[in-house]
């Protein structure tokens, strides 16, 4: 029976419910602090056991794509920052390379090196908080500390870079906005030297775990048929049993140039999603070791242009803007109208920390684009937990939730 | 399935690497055989060496924020700072509007005025950094090097307002004298060397 809610009959969801089939609904959620953010949960529980999932989101919506078609190009990069703001280096290389595409631009090979490392770090640090929050909502307090620190330094790393720890707006269409700065190498090589470390000080204090094994194994199996279906990606999609990366795929950047491989698994389940981020974690430390060397081959090249040279769309140097007359001219007009990147649409996947980010841009030759659409991993994980929660158990719901890696700022935009 | 043909036949060998995760123990006698494996080879003992070592290094990196601060970088973004010339003291903003036009969070708001001789003269100039999300643009498309960011990050407030006005971010006259002002170095600061690049505008046409 409809009830009409009103101040005198106020409105019982669960009695309803209750009187129904006998199954309770409980809201995990929006301020449970494992539900990573804003994420509400509605379940219907039959006792212990999830019948059925509905997540509820919306929560922490800000119209980013509505946004975007009333701002300049340039304009949008700190907003990106605040999609998935564990990694917000990441987003503002996804909207990077977009823009690029779409007007055709050629980054310089310095830049690229600077962007490869700073995605890296990026990757580092989501994966690493990832383990951190994980592991703290299952119970292990020990991990959430240990590998805070470590994401300690990565940040201390990033705020020398751009200045900022989380949202870092670390990279501009077009290149990067500055050099490294001058300790910048020698701290990335001091933690990379520690990060195999301790990266097995996490593996010995999880891996042979019973508590975390159990929590573990077999819980959440997501098959392949489900994953491709609910258009998982990134190491959901790789736990899965599809060996599947974008960077492997389309390389983007100079990911062809560097030597990493991907790990895949095909068990399905929070264990082996686990395994994926420990075993990425590894390969990102190869890559950074190997951009390392390029970024010094860059310099040994004297190779030292950060931004592409596109006076159409992108301003001049700084000098250039303050000794030179058209530099300046075109600076002014480029800040104060924005770039007009030709007619045209693009799609532009890359590989974020959590999957497929993907930036469309359709553009009418005007300042402003005229249709953005993001296409945010987390968003996609998280629908899936409409099918995969029912069946399992309470406590699960909090390691599954784990896993999927979900970013609120990057599901509501 | 047409869709998912893509996924199948593919030579996957090089780019990825198959992760060696053995197979859960299913039977209930298998289960009970993990268990005594994994009580003599003492995998709690594990944990809990690793957190003594841990311990016993002695290696603390806790800060004890307000006592303690950790040093701020020259590319930090926190609260602006108005910077003047190093020749004359003057300020060094024109008034031209390009850090309002751009801010993202529109939080900056400039009134300009004649000054006594006619010129252009920058009349009120305020941040609402309650607002401000110091992503730095304004100091990347400054042309004049004027606004930049400082190293003031304390700005705890009552209230979500919070305005800051030219007078409070410019750099006392005395500290340019004395050669204290520092040039920021994060975003829209001139690359270093980069004047070596520059070439003289040819005189002879
Ligand atoms: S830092 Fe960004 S938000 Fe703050 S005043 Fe400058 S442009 Fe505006
Ligand atoms: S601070 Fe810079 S950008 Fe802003 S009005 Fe002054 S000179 Fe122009």
């Amino acid at each position: 029976m409809a009830q009409q809610p009103n101040r005198l009959r106020p409105f019982f969801e669960n009695i309803s419910y209750e009187r129904e089939d006998n199954e309770l609904v409980v809201n995990f959620g929006p301020q449970h602090p494992s539900a990573h953010g804003q994420l509400r949960l509605m379940l219907h529980l039959q006792q212990e056991q999830i019948v059925k999932a509905h997540p509820d989101i919306g929560y922490l919506h800000r119209g980013m794509e509505k946004m975007a078609e009333n701002m300049i190009y340039n304009e949008f990069m700190p907003t990106t920052d605040r999609m998935d703001y564990i990694a917000s280096s990441s987003n503002n290389y996804g909207f990077a390379l977009a823009v690029e595409k779409l007007i055709g631009l050629e980054v310089p090979r310095r830049a690229k090196v600077i962007r490869m490392m700073i995605l890296e770090i990026n990757r580092l640090m989501s994966h690493l908080f990832w383990l951190a929050t994980t592991a703290l909502d299952i119970g292990a307090m020990t991990i959430f500390l240990y590998a805070f620190r470590e994401r300690e330094y990565l940040m201390d790393i990033m705020e020398g870079y751009c200045g900022a720890r989380l949202t870092h707006a670390a990279i501009r269409i077009g290149g990067v906005p500055l050099d490294i700065q001058p300790d910048f190498l020698e701290q990335l090589r001091t933690f990379l030297g520690k990060l195999p470390q301790n990266i097995k000080d996490y593996e010995d204090l999880l891996d042979e775990n019973r508590i975390w094994r159990m929590r573990m194994e077999g819980v959440g199996y997501i098959s392949k048929e489900m994953a491709l279906s609910w258009g998982c990606t990134g190491p959901m999609l790789r736990a899965s049993g599809v060996a599947w990366d974008i960077r492997k795929e389309e390389p983007y950047e100079l990911y062809d140039e560097v030597e990493f491989r991907v790990p895949w698994s095909d068990k399905g389940d929070n264990f082996a999603r686990y395994r994926i981020y420990m075993e990425e974690m590894r390969e990102s430390a190869k890559i950074l070791y190997q951009c390392i060397d390029m970024y010094e081959k860059c310099v040994r090249d004297g190779e030292t242009e950060l931004m592409a040279h596109a006076p159409k769309y992108i301003s001049a140097p700084k000098l250039d803007i303050m000794t030179q007359n058209y530099s300046l001219m075109q600076h002014f007009v480029l800040v104060t109208q924005g770039m007009r990147p030709p007619v045209g649409e693009v799609y532009v996947p890359t590989e974020s920390p959590k999957g497929e980010l993907g930036y469309y841009i359709n553009s009418q030759g005007g300042p402003y684009p005229y249709r953005l659409k993001l296409r945010a991993p987390s968003f996609w994980h998280t629908g899936i937990l409409t099918d995969l929660l029912p069946g399992h158990y309470i406590p699960d719901v909090v390691s599954i939730i784990g896993t999927t890696n979900i970013v609120f700022g990057e599901v509501d935009r | 399935m047409s869709k998912q043909e893509m996924f199948k036949d593919r030579n996957i060998s090089e780019d990825y690497f198959f992760l060696d995760i053995e197979d859960y123990p299913t039977t209930p006698w298998e289960k009970f055989k993990r268990v005594v494996k994994r009580s003599l080879k003492g995998e709690l003992f594990v944990g809990l060496w690793v957190v003594l070592r841990e311990m016993i290094k002695f290696d603390i990196h806790t800060v004890q924020y307000p006592e303690e601060k950790l040093p701020i970088g020259p590319r930090y973004r926190a609260v602006h700072e108005m910077k003047r010339l190093w020749e004359s003291g003057t300020e060094r903003c024109i008034g031209c509007g390009l850090c309002e036009k751009i801010c993202i969070s529109k939080c900056i708001r400039i009134e300009t005025r004649y000054d006594e001789n006619q010129r252009k003269e920058v009349g009120e100039y305020s941040i609402n950094l309650g607002r401000c999300i110091y992503c730095g643009y304004c100091a990347e498309v400054c042309p004049e090097l004027a606004i930049t960011h400082g190293g003031e990050y304390e700005n705890a407030s009552e209230q979500r307002e919070h305005f800051i006005l030219y007078e409070d971010m410019l750099t006392p006259i005395d500290d340019v004298l004395n050669k204290k002002q520092r040039e920021f170095q994060g975003f829209g600061a001139i690359t270093p060397h980069e004047d070596e690049r520059l070439k003289k505008t040819p005189l002879a046409y």
